[in-house]
């Protein structure tokens, strides 16, 4: 804007929530994330 | 914005009516809101911003609500848990305010979560980001009008992996709740769709120097995701920054080398002599470089020094150049670090 650099949007993904796509009951019976969680299965 | 400080402006009337309400002996007074934000310390800015705009908010109602005067006491916390809960036990036994407002870091705001539950003291959290706070263990006495820090990532990893075509991604991501919660989001999405976290490197909190860090990338990564704030932004743009102006010298190094190594030639054409290694000026008995080696020196053998300078630096150092045999990967090595000012490398190698 005006030659100088700000945020704008790109992209919308509609109807999500803190959940994204998936199913809030099994989401919410994965551990919170954390060190370890995900696993880095190609580290 | 307006959405942002009328949801805030919603959350902070419920709030103060559920406060009010629970303080029945305070009904009369002035509502007392205990205010605990990092002023100093690593995320010191973010806390005054923090404040600036609820301090702004409160100037525009006249410093009141719902029809009473309101007082607001602020402390700095430090934006370490300890120093909270100590601050937060004044504001509330000593001070005796209606209701907690503040924190950032995800850390602090899991740690003060007991305590705010065991007093049952109104508390809102206006930026913090914390996953718990609205999923597996919801606080009865809290209200988080932010995001969580997981629920952001979760688009990005998803764009990242289908839309930015990224496959092998290494993760740089400070080591405390914010930064894992924040990392595992996208993690989960962009290996969903088909991509690969190949690194997670956990930075400390205590971190004065990302170069270390930054050194340790892959270089089978197609991208990096970082995640840092406050005074670890401003310390990771100078590692970035710094990397970036030794990856500029040693090109410029590079293409100076070329360019002497084309003008030795040059003159070799015409007198029929070898040339002195890059141009440099040689001492008496040194063993002169291959012509095949000078021949064979490509762009790309930048990464190669890397990879020889490690191996290098595992296998010690003392005049290792002078014993290697003519041809092999250490001419190369010597060759690159030629033209260095140190006149003991000059000579040396």
């Amino acid at each position: 804007m005006g030659g100088k650099l700000q945020n704008t949007v790109i992209y919308t993904y509609p109807s999500v929530s803190q959940f994204w796509k998936y199913n809030a009951e099994e989401f919410l019976k994965q551990p919170v994330y954390s060190r370890d969680f995900p696993p880095c299965k190609h580290c | 914005m307006p959405d942002r400080k009328c949801t805030t402006s919603i959350a902070l009337g419920a709030l103060l009516a559920l406060a009010l309400t629970v303080r029945v002996a305070d009904a009369q007074g002035p509502v007392k809101i205990g205010f605990l934000s990092p002023l100093s310390g690593a995320i010191a800015q973010a806390g005054k911003d923090m404040y600036s705009g609820c301090e702004l908010f409160w100037e525009e109602a006249g410093w009141q609500l719902a029809g009473r005067k309101l007082e607001v006491i602020l402390e700095d916390n430090e934006g370490v848990p300890a120093t909270t809960l100590t601050k937060a036990r004044k504001l509330v036994e000593s001070d005796r305010v209606n209701m907690l407002a503040g924190v950032i870091l995800s850390n602090v705001a899991y740690a003060l979560v007991p305590y705010v539950e065991a007093q049952g003291i109104p508390t809102i959290y206006p930026i913090n980001s914390a996953d718990d706070l609205t999923q597996r263990k919801r606080p009865k006495w809290l209200i988080r009008t932010g995001f969580s820090a997981s629920g952001n990532m979760h688009p990005f990893g998803e764009y990242a992996a289908k839309t930015l075509g990224y496959k092998k991604i290494a993760i740089v991501s400070l080591d405390y709740a914010f930064g894992w919660e924040t990392a595992g989001g996208f993690h989960k999405t962009f290996e969903d769709n088909g991509g690969q976290i190949i690194q997670r490197i956990w930075v400390p909190l205590n971190v004065q120097d990302y170069a270390p860090y930054l050194a340790q990338i892959r270089r089978d990564a197609d991208a990096v995701f970082v995640l840092a704030l406050g005074r670890w932004t401003r310390a990771l743009r100078q590692a970035v920054g710094g990397q970036r102006s030794q990856d500029a010298a040693h090109r410029r190094r590079h293409l100076l080398r070329r360019a002497r190594a084309a003008a030795a030639r040059r003159r070799v054409d015409r007198r029929g002599q070898r040339p002195p290694l890059l141009g440099v000026a040689r001492h008496a008995g040194q063993p002169e470089v291959p012509r095949r080696l000078r021949e064979e020196e490509q762009p790309h053998a930048v990464l190669l020094l890397g990879e020889l300078l490690h191996r290098r630096s595992r296998g010690g150092r003392g005049g290792q150049g002078r014993r290697r045999p003519r041809g092999g990967s250490g001419r190369v090595h010597d060759r690159a670090r030629a033209p260095s000012r140190s006149p003991t490398r000059r000579g040396g190698r």
